[in-house]
């Protein structure tokens, strides 16, 4: 898997961090403004630009890049 | 904005240029999450030329944060508080365990939510002076007995209506504090587009994206409207606007345009929507490239035209280009761009007006739809006033009395025959209690002749009248066509022997009938009598009031201090003023001296 342009976009406005920064590896561990808040603001954001609803589990699972990346494949 | 997703309002935010846009300072207190309702207020805010900073209280804090101020969060320097008071959050017995709640009990849960709601208030009110904005409870959507609710004793869809109902009523108590009805957001929305159980459960936040946007919305129609930016005249375009097909090709009896039949009826229903806006105060002109004559039989002769020549206030109905068109409807009505408002179905039109004069809102409507026509002028509240007045529910009379008026000029040669055959009275009075509201609007609303361009709330006026140190003081006219009401505010702060004149504004319905100078000249000549040795005015320069720039000077009063953003003038007493009493048939001043030491 590699990353994907658009999930960092997202990733970058919502967080505010500059798009470079990202890795697979992100995470709310690496990233400090990556903290409740932002996650909900990014849930939406994913769900409204790529048009889909994750379950509860899948938004439990939402813990860094990759499972994003996962969620949505 | 409903088109852009949230990530493209961002990314518009973030590439705006906001600098030279004043601040709008709110607060929130909450028990719920709304944070990522911020994107919307920001552009929302921006849409009014403002630049938003939001602060937020704690989680769940909204009482302790009233009382105690929260530390910054609650201050004088604040535009407005906001508070979602979610009753599922501080109730669940009432949302959610009702069934087995005894009649003592609902009793007991109600007056903790009213006590809570006047407790916050009260604590509101003790930091800050701004406006609050109440947003209501939620009726429950799956009420606890089901379809037999309304059979119970305590019906819990009567409960919370009920508890809404006291919350308006404690608000009322309180000046500058609303009430937000979120149910009719939730209408709107529809009630499953509305919330996502899943960011409730995961993160407190109930609202999903609509539901968010709605909800801003709402919020900002009140803005809107208390920081005068409400549009105040609708122009509108003829052909496939207000009936269907092109009255000059089809000829009056060919044209779509009925009470009961489609398509007929969509723009039956439209013209009824705008005659509603008329209703309120709103002017209605005509700018349609059209033959002249055509668009008036239309007006005369259709037996379903809802909207008659009498509501109509200026109309250009000519072949010129459509730009040059509503900037003459702006001059004739002395309105600013951005308070008016086009609607036409032409793209090219409506992408002209757009380019040529950015400032007017201009509403594209689809004729291949025109069932939709009165929806999309409804739903954004553009005209929206919190506070109507008797004189906007007779504003469209008094335009027409302006427009005898005018034509009356014509007949005369020179403007001093012509003003002293209008027979004027000038009416200068104290503010008195029940026109705090329509005083309030007017520092609102008046952008062009307005020195200082001051925005008062109802409260900070009621607060002005209590004090010994502040004269407010109104005038009305009366001529021989009618009454134009209150049309002019002077605000005057007495500290010793210096008064400073912090408000002195007309509307720009009476400007150049000579009150303009008069009704200053005896608000002066008010002051002087309580050993006043010194008058200060203020011009503090806006986009929209230069034409005020020299007002101070051509009075009489020298430059003190010209620099920064508020120019200082000095006037000393007794000065030489001016007198143009002569103007006016009478002026009658009725003002109480005890007003001051």
């Amino acid at each position: 898997m590699k990353l994907d342009e658009k999930v960092v976009e997202i990733l970058s406005h919502v967080l505010k961090v500059p798009q470079g920064e990202f890795s697979m590896e992100s995470s709310p561990y690496t990233v400090e403004s990556w903290d409740s808040l932002n996650q909900i603001k990014l849930i939406m954001a994913l769900e409204e630009e790529y048009g889909v609803r994750f379950s509860d589990s899948q938004i439990q699972n939402i813990t860094d890049v990759k499972s994003i990346l996962q969620a949505l494949r | 904005m409903s088109d852009l997703t949230l990530l493209e309002i961002q990314k518009a935010m973030e590439e705006a240029n906001t600098k030279e846009y004043p601040y709008l300072r709110v607060s929130v207190l909450r028990n719920i999450t709304v944070e990522p309702m911020e994107s919307f207020a920001q552009y929302l805010a921006h849409s009014l030329g403002f630049r938003i900073q939001i602060q937020y209280g704690n989680y769940d804090n909204i009482i302790q944060e009233a009382l105690s101020g929260g530390e910054g969060l609650l201050d004088q320097d604040l535009d407005f508080v906001q508070v979602f008071f979610n009753l599922e959050v501080f109730s669940r017995r009432l949302i959610r365990e009702f069934s087995g709640m005894s009649g003592v009990e609902i009793e007991g849960e109600s007056d903790r939510v009213k006590e809570y709601v006047s407790g916050t208030l009260e604590g509101i009110r003790r930091h800050t002076d701004a406006i609050i904005l109440w947003n209501g409870l939620e009726c429950p959507d799956y009420p606890a007995f089901g379809i037999a609710d309304y059979r119970q004793e305590n019906s819990q869809l009567d409960i919370v209506t009920e508890l809404n109902r006291s919350i308006r009523q404690i608000l009322g108590g309180h000046d500058g504090a609303y009430f937000v009805d979120l149910n009719m957001c939730k209408a709107r929305v529809g009630i499953k587009s509305f919330y996502d159980e899943r960011y409730q459960h995961i993160a407190k936040n109930p609202y999903t994206r609509e539901g968010m946007e709605e909800i801003a919305k709402e919020n900002f129609k009140y803005v809107r409207s208390l920081k005068g930016k409400s549009k105040k005249c609708l122009i509108l375009d003829c052909d496939n606007t207000l009936w269907g097909g092109i009255v000059g090709e089809d000829g009056l009896g060919g044209i779509r345009l009925d009470s009961e039949e489609y398509p007929g009826s969509a723009y039956y229903k439209f013209q009824q929507v705008i005659l509603n806006l008329f209703d309120c105060g709103i002017l209605l002109a005509l700018c349609s490239k059209n033959n002249e004559q055509d668009v008036w039989e239309v007006f005369k002769e259709h037996r379903d035209m809802v909207l008659r020549e009498e509501h109509i206030v200026a109309s250009q109905i000519n072949w010129n280009d459509k730009a040059s068109n509503i900037v003459k409807i702006a001059e004739e009505l002395d309105l600013p761009l951005d308070s008016m408002v086009y609607v036409d179905d032409s793209p090219f039109e409506v992408q002209l007006i757009r380019e040529i004069l950015p400032d007017v809102h201009v509403l594209h409507l689809p004729d291949s739809e025109p069932s939709s026509y009165a929806n999309i002028l409804s739903a954004l509240g553009l005209f929206d006033t919190i506070s109507l007045s008797r004189e906007d529910m007779t504003r469209s009379k008094m335009y027409q009395q302006e427009s005898n008026r005018k034509k009356e000029k014509k007949e005369f040669s020179d403007l001093e025959s012509f003003l002293k055959s209008l027979k004027m009275t000038l009416e200068i009075r104290n503010a008195r209690e029940f026109e705090i509201p329509r005083i309030a609007q007017l520092t609102q609303k008046t952008n062009q002749f307005n020195l200082t361009s001051r925005r008062y709330s109802e409260a900070n006026i009621k607060s002005m009248l209590g004090s010994q140190k502040f004269q407010v003081l109104h005038a009305r006219l009366i001529d021989k066509f009618g009454d134009s009401g209150i049309i002019g505010v002077c605000i005057m702060l007495c500290d010793e022997d210096v008064a400073t004149i912090d408000t002195y504004l007309l509307s720009c319905r009476v400007l150049g009938r000579q009150v303009e100078e008069t009704f200053l000249t005896k608000c002066i000549g008010h002051v002087k009598d309580f050993d006043i040795k010194k008058i200060v005015g203020e011009y503090i320069p806006t986009r929209k009031n230069v034409q005020v720039e020299n007002f101070y000077s051509n009075f009489g009063f020298k430059i003190n201090d010209d620099r920064g953003e508020c120019r200082r003038y000095e006037l000393k007493l007794p000065g030489n003023i001016s007198n143009s009493d002569d103007y006016f048939m009478s002026i009658d001043m009725s003002i109480e001296a005890d007003g001051m030491e």
